[in-house]
């Protein structure tokens, strides 16, 4: 089935379209980005059930731009009408463009604006309305249910999202609409011994609708059985560890530890070491990693929010470092091509360069040849969270677990939690051995420093490496 | 406003609470010195909350579920939206509770020398100040950007709430570079509730220095055991374990056990004392509840438990809203003497957190001063911190000098013994 269009957008667009005329008269280049989302999520734990609308997901509204000669200048509102075109044409002219009075303004020439005209949906499988929150809440509750069976659970939190989102962006060449919709499902389970609780997280997406929810659900045995193992992980002694990441980790290696850096929107303010490394190796020559729409997945689309059709970038080509991803104004101001990742938190928000769908194309190897390879070593699982730092290509990123590998064999003793450091490029040459499947995993999103939140996904296969751990 | 509770009759709708709010924004995107966009942002949304009371074998059960519409759909529009809403609070099957009883009063316009200029005005004024300290002979500031906001919050309710806010503040975020010898760079945070032109002016002067610094730093600490000093927004995090333990939402489901009167600080403190205060960030909470300045731990000893209306319900405690803002008193030690012994003060990590599931604080460290308590200082960089609260509370110094943040305020560094570093 296809994600149907918009009634907002359908029966506004001669609004909008005349808007974009309007601001044309007098701007050399004008566009808008109307919005019109609409996400649900839905939780069961031991406190009860949450049902609703989250703003981040549900959002109706508009982001007008213009090219004043030299500078942009954007408006974001969500009322419109034959008298509010008025009112913003006019707010445009006489407030906006004069924001910041006579500071000296960045410049930048006109956008090509190559005509492009195009109205696309992405599939699904079960539409979450048609299914209903009588069936998604039972599901969950179910779930919830079977995850407290053990006493030494302390909670068992299930959770479901979707979000059906409809774009139109109208230029003086441009018109394009797209509907998409991505679903996912997320386990928590806790655990608990005097004043620590530990947690065990498991998630799981698609681009489409519930289909995907049984897939994780079917998960919530093994959770509970990893939140329990936890109560006795110990602390980690700080070192240099022969390490297995699963794909999840090796997601927020390939999203925190480098896909940061390659946003070209960094390269432009000079705050990316990758700027000065293109062309060289950046990683050992396993390596290929990939941002765009070459995956379904959470962050698939077929236009970004600035009008530039999406794409696949491939980013490091066996081991070489060859592409960033670039929104548009970044793409002007370096002088490339748009790679169609300039992408909003919403019709609120700026543009800039985001991911999309990032990760490292599977290798050759099987896992458990993989875990066999190391004498005294660590299988790291479940990332917790990283932080980005493009400028030094330092790692942040914690995991919830380190397992214990010695003598090729897994001896079930656990470590947690672990803060994984050091330097990007010496952490990729390091990869030794990549598993012959990848996976990815866009349940969670992604922010631009501590804001901007969007919706990403990331991963690949498991890869052997050399990592400071602590 | 629109007439919600006529929406709420025809729907069938008993109980609801609903808040309105537009939202307008200034805001300037900086590269260097250049203006690089200009925004403007004028919404206006509503979060409709609906519940529906009912009972189950002789249980009885309050679901609720919400909807978010713009100001400007019709009421038809609206009316569509709460009947799904209704429809989805009836599977929703939370224990019983109760509202405590709304309140009603005139808009309240939060006092501040915000108040006046326009929001465009006011993100120049910031823009100025902050160029204004960029005069380092190495440093600089590489980007900017300013978020001048004003919200108008407006909630109603089945329960009697019928209140009002306007609220200006300004936020925003920058990165310091330096590029001789290392290329290094530092990102900064802000946000105020007042004309802090100063405060943002030091901000970016300390921000600027600490940035020369990292700049010369090459070496990794020692990997062991160190006394650490956090300083500035550090602070606040490592706090925060207190008030999320001590919120009904992380009680109720025995995440924490914190009782009123309980030595939350631990059984036998030899370092500082904490005694905090919540303090308020906005007239009345998300949930409409008056909010007011509280005591909260008192020598060590919890005073008071906050949290939603449901969760504070179900714990049979008086519902008084979630805080967010905590105040502490001067600590014991001067700053300059914490530093006196071998330690490490950690000045910039990458990120920086408080886990207060497990009581463990960790980052990686981008700055810190290695001190050796014989007057001599290494900037050391690279590695990691990963402490217990546990284990640390009981011997906590707090600084006398202090520190006034949008959510914080009290002493400016506080010194946590015997933390875990990784590094060489």
């Amino acid at each position: 089935m296809k994600v149907k269009d918009s009634n907002y957008i359908r029966e506004n667009k001669p609004l909008f379209k005349e808007l974009v005329s309007e601001l044309l008269k007098d701007y050399k280049y004008a566009s808008v980005l109307v919005n019109d989302s609409f996400g649900k999520s839905y939780s069961v734990s031991k406190t009860g059930a949450n049902v609703g609308e989250r703003g981040i997901y549900t959002a109706k509204g508009f982001v007008v731009k213009v090219y004043d000669g030299g500078c942009y200048a954007e408006y974001s509102g969500n009322e419109i009408s034959e008298t509010e075109i008025d009112k913003i044409v006019k707010f445009i002219k006489t407030e906006l463009v004069s924001m910041g009075g006579d500071i000296e303004k960045s410049q930048y020439p006109v956008p090509t604006d190559e005509p492009v005209t195009f109205q696309k949906s992405t599939d699904y499988e079960i539409d979450p309305v048609e299914l209903g929150d009588e069936a998604i809440i039972e599901k969950l509750t179910a779930v919830h249910k079977q995850g407290m069976k053990d006493e030494r659970i302390l909670n068992c939190g299930v959770m479901c999202q979707f979000q059906k989102y409809s774009k139109l962006f109208l230029s003086a060449n441009k018109d394009l609409e797209q509907n998409v919709m991505w679903a996912s499902g997320a386990l928590f389970v806790n655990s608990k011994r005097g004043d620590e609780v530990k947690e065990y997280y498991t998630s799981d997406s698609n681009l489409g609708g519930v289909e995907i929810l049984d897939t994780i659900l079917s998960r919530v045995d093994d959770a509970a059985h990893v939140a329990i193992e936890l109560l006795d992980s110990e602390p980690i002694k700080p070192g240099v560890y022969e390490c297995v990441c699963d794909p999840a980790t090796t997601g927020m290696i390939v999203h925190e530890a480098f896909g940061h850096g390659v946003e070209m929107d960094m390269f432009v303010k000079d705050r990316a070491l990758a700027k000065k490394f293109v062309g060289e190796y950046v990683a050992s020559a396993l390596v290929t990693m990939h941002d765009g729409n070459a995956v379904d997945q959470t962050a698939t689309y077929f236009f970004d929010d600035e009008g530039t059709v999406s794409s696949d970038t491939v980013i490091i080509d066996k081991g070489v470092l060859v592409s960033g991803i670039s929104d548009l104004q970044s793409a002007m101001a370096l002088g490339t091509k748009p790679t169609g990742n300039g992408r909003r938190e919403s019709y609120k928000r700026k543009a800039y360069t985001r991911m999309t769908n990032t990760y490292f194309e599977p290798g050759k190897d099987k896992v458990e040849d993989m875990i066999a390879s190391i004498k005294d070593g660590l299988l790291l699982e479940n990332p917790e969270s990283g932080m980005e730092d493009p400028k030094n290509w330092g790692i942040q990123c914690m995991v919830n677990i380190a397992r214990e590998i010695k003598d090729g064999k897994l001896t079930g003793k656990i470590f947690s939690p672990i803060v994984l450091t050091g330097y990007v490029p010496d952490l990729l040459k390091s990869i030794s051995m990549m598993s012959d499947t990848k996976k990815l995993d866009g349940a969670g999103m992604c922010g631009k420093g501590y804001k901007e939140w969007v919706k990403v996904s990331d991963g690949g296969p498991y890869i052997k490496a050399n990592i400071r751990l602590g | 406003m629109r007439d919600y509770a006529k929406i709420m009759r025809s729907c069938g709708v008993e109980d609801y609470f609903i808040t309105e709010t537009v939202s307008e924004s200034a805001e300037l995107f900086f590269i260097k010195k250049k203006l690089d966009m200009r925004r403007y942002k004028n919404t206006a949304e509503a979060e409709i909350s609906v519940y529906k009371v009912y009972e189950d074998n002789g249980a009885k059960f309050k679901g609720g579920a919400s909807v978010i519409v713009n100001l400007t759909d019709t009421d038809a529009e609206v009316t569509e939206k709460v009947k799904s809403a209704l429809y989805g609070a009836g599977f929703v099957k939370n224990k019983y509770y109760e509202f405590a009883k709304g309140v009603k009063s005139d808009t309240i316009i939060m006092e501040s020398d915000l108040n006046g200029p326009s929001l465009s005005e006011l993100a120049k004024k910031f823009a100025d100040a902050v160029y204004s300290e960029d005069c380092d002979e190495k440093a600089f500031i590489n980007s900017l950007e300013i978020f001048a906001n004003e919200e108008k919050v407006h909630m109603v309710s089945s329960y009697g709430t019928d209140v009002s806010y306007v609220k200006r503040t300004v936020e925003g975020e920058f990165v310091a570079q330096c590029k001789e010898p290392n290329d290094v760079e530092t990102y900064q945070s802000f946000e105020y509730d007042s004309l802090a032109l100063s405060e943002i002016k030091n901000l970016v002067k300390s921000t600027l220095a600490l940035t020369r610094d990292r700049a010369e730093a090459v070496n990794m600490p020692k990997a062991g055991n160190y006394d650490i000093v956090l300083s500035d927004k550090y602070v606040p995090e490592v706090i925060s374990f207190y008030p999320t333990r001590a919120n009904a939402a992380f009680i109720y489901p025995g995440y924490s056990e914190f009782k009123v009167g309980d030595k939350v600080q631990g059984e036998n403190v030899k370092g500082d004392a904490l005694n905090i205060r919540f303090g308020v960030t906005a007239p009345f909470s998300e949930e409409g509840i008056p909010m007011k300045e509280r005591s909260f731990i008192e020598n060590g000893v919890l005073k008071t438990i906050h949290g939603s209306q449901r969760f504070s319900y179900y714990l049979g405690i008086e519902q008084i809203g979630n805080y967010d803002k905590v105040i502490l008193p001067a600590g014991s030690t001067k700053f300059a003497e914490m530093l006196n012994r071998p330690c490490l003060h950690v000045v910039n990590f990458s990120d920086f957190q408080m886990d207060s599931y497990d009581g463990h604080f960790k980052g990686e460290i981008r700055l810190a001063y290695l001190y050796d308590g014989k007057g001599n200082v290494e900037f050391v960089t690279g590695g990691s911190i990963n402490g217990s609260i546990f284990d640390s509370q009981e011997d906590i110094v707090l600084s006398e000098e202090t520190q006034k943040l949008a959510q914080y305020e009290g002493p400016r560094a506080i010194l946590l013994k015997g933390v875990a570093v990784a590094g060489e």
